[in-house]
């Protein structure tokens, strides 16, 4: 069984946000919805100005809040890792998404809270979900982390990496290239 | 029957209000979370607010109701059916109020199906199911004047009381991605505030109630209108509500740790300060405290007026409660200089099902009034004491103990 994880490399982020309509495009979402978004702050005073960008989506977390709070286990945690939702048992108490410290839940037309799937259908056939394989500059890359061979645990080997807010206890699955 | 209130009067209020919520609760039904103030940021709004509201209520109406038929402080006996009424009737109504708020009502079936046993909320649909049924039993053992069934379902309801209700603070309090819910203090204080709700909505009702008939024997006790002993419980309850929320602002200014000191300062000082400070503070905790502490202030007009501003004040620390936990964004990037606040907002619709949802625990409340006799069955008045042999009233003489008691 793979272990599915996700390295992010914020600074080659130009913001053009293809990985967020691509993700649009693959799951056919209305135009107010969106499972990754761009984070962005500037700083500095002008001239001495830069934009930080940051990619955001679910985390598919190990200690996954959203799972735990869900009354009628609608947010499941599949055993590869990825975190889903079952429409049928949900019962739109926006638990989870309260419960989100990353802002990972959209509620949808239907009430129900959806996210990022991490497209299992694409990675099970060892492929790049589309937020992945649209970017110019390969800011993503997702792999299997128990594969000590794969792409993912061979960058991993190579960078210094870091977590968004590790101190609320999620153990996420997305690790950031440090700057 | 004792002519009680103007009944004409609050059946049209509270059928004008049941109107305007019926109108509110079609509106979310159809269009759903278009219809609410909240948003992806903001995802509990008004209705979780008015449904802690409620069930804040029946909690306070039972726990406090405890103190006379559990706890046997004979001051407190006469308020016994009414407030088991009462409490009944807000749980049942909070329970209309969340019933709109989630989205797949329905889908509750999987509570029972596929219950997640770490999930706050699947405890509190369960624990608050207890807690119904058994004050069912209690006021059903009550009208039966069955005294030994009625005061062991009194302590059930009584634990199930304490049970649910920590259990709904832990419902914010499990919220680690929440700085200003996470922890223990809304387990403890959502205990605490439940004593003020009853003890306020308790004075409100009994003087209503006893409006018409200031005298009346029943609602005395040692010289003390009942409305006069929850003043004083009502005093108790504000200055430690006054306590508890004097240390949790401090708790949170101090040190200044992340996400908690914003969501404080959000309330002292930015969006919602108005609020904070106008109706929680000053009409919620020191008007009141003010008016029953000054010379005379234990009079009963004076408990009712103190009663209402605490109300007042209650409804709105709840809408606070639930707008500061996620008023402030969550913090992705070190060393942001300032604070942008999450913005949400109070619709029509979300008014409407509350003030519906209040209407119709005043209207069955009435009902209940006119088909049930309320009043403290078989104790004498005079002597305190059930089934009292030294009266020649026959109300107070049980048939089977007139020959082998005293007390």
């Amino acid at each position: 069984m793979a272990k599915y994880g996700l390295l992010i490399d914020a600074s080659k982020c130009t913001g053009c946000t293809a990985c967020t309509i691509a993700c649009q495009m693959h799951n056919q979402l209305p135009p107010e919805n969106n499972y990754n978004r761009l984070e962005m702050m500037e700083r500095g005073t002008y001239p001495n100005v830069k934009m930080e960008i940051l990619p955001m989506q679910c985390m598919h977390c190990d200690n996954a809040p959203c799972a735990m709070v869900c009354p009628t286990q609608a947010t499941y945690k599949r055993e590869d890792g990825i975190v889903l939702i079952d429409h049928d048992k949900c019962i739109g108490c926006k638990y989870c998404m309260t419960a989100c410290p990353y802002d990972a839940r959209q509620l949808n037309e239907d009430r129900v809270p959806e996210k990022c799937r991490w497209c299992p259908e694409m990675l099970e056939k060892g492929e790049q979900p589309a937020c992945a394989s649209t970017c110019m500059n390969e800011v993503r890359l997702f792999g299997d982390l128990e594969d000590p061979n794969s792409e993912l645990n061979k960058k991993l080997a190579q960078v210094n990496v870091y977590q968004i807010t590790p101190e609320k206890g999620t153990k996420p699955r997305i690790f950031y290239v440090k700057k | 029957m004792r002519r009680l209130f103007n009944r004409k009067l609050w059946i049209y209020l509270s059928a004008a209000l049941i109107i305007a919520g019926l109108a509110g609760a079609v509106n979310v039904v159809v269009n759903g979370e278009h219809a609410m103030g909240t948003n992806n940021h903001v995802p509990w709004g008004a209705l979780i607010a008015g449904y802690v509201f409620f069930v804040v209520s029946s909690t306070g109406l039972s726990l406090v109701a405890s103190l006379g038929h559990v706890f046997k402080l004979e001051r407190f006996e006469v308020i016994g059916k009414r407030a088991v009424l009462g409490s009944i009737l807000t749980l049942v109504f909070g329970f209309v109020v969340i019933g709109l708020e989630l989205g797949h009502p329905f889908n509750m079936v999987y509570l029972l199906v596929s219950a997640n046993l770490t999930s706050a909320i699947f405890w509190m649909g369960l624990l608050y199911g207890i807690y119904l049924v058994l004050l069912i039993f209690e006021l059903y053992f009550m009208f039966k004047g069955d005294h030994k069934k009625s005061t062991l379902f009194g302590l059930l309801v009584f634990i199930s009381a304490i049970a649910a209700h920590s259990n709904l603070g832990a419902v914010f309090g499990f919220l680690v991605a929440r700085p200003y819910w996470s922890g223990p203090y809304m387990s403890i204080y959502f205990i605490l505030s439940a004593l003020l709700s009853g003890s306020a909505i308790l004075s409100v009702m009994f003087y209503i109630v006893g409006r018409n008939d200031q005298k009346r024997e029943d609602f005395i006790y040692r010289n003390e209108h009942i409305v006069t002993s929850l003043g004083k419980l009502l005093a108790l309850f504000l200055g430690i509500t006054m306590f508890f929320t004097i240390w949790k602002v401090l708790t949170g200014l101090y040190g200044a740790a992340p996400g908690k000191y914003e969501a404080i300062m959000a309330l002292l000082s930015g969006p919602l300060s108005a609020r904070f400070w106008l109706f929680e503070v000053l009409l919620g905790m020191i008007l009141p405290f003010i008016v029953l502490m000054t010379p005379g202030g234990f009079k009963i007009k004076r408990v009712f007026i103190a009663g209402l501003m605490t109300i007042t004040g209650i409804f709105v620390m709840r809408l606070d409660l639930v707008a500061a936990g996620q008023i402030i964004p969550h913090e992705f990037f070190a060393g942001a200089s300032e604070v942008a606040y999450n913005h949400s907002f109070i619709s029509w619709s979300e008014w409407a099902i509350i003030l519906g949802a209040i209407g119709g625990t005043i209207l069955l409340y009435l009902v209940g009034e006119k088909k049930w006799n309320l009043d403290m069955d078989d104790v004498c008045y005079k002597h305190h004491v059930r089934n009292c042999c030294d009266c020649n009233d026959e109300r107070f003489i049980a048939k089977d103990s007139i020959h082998h008691h005293h007390a």
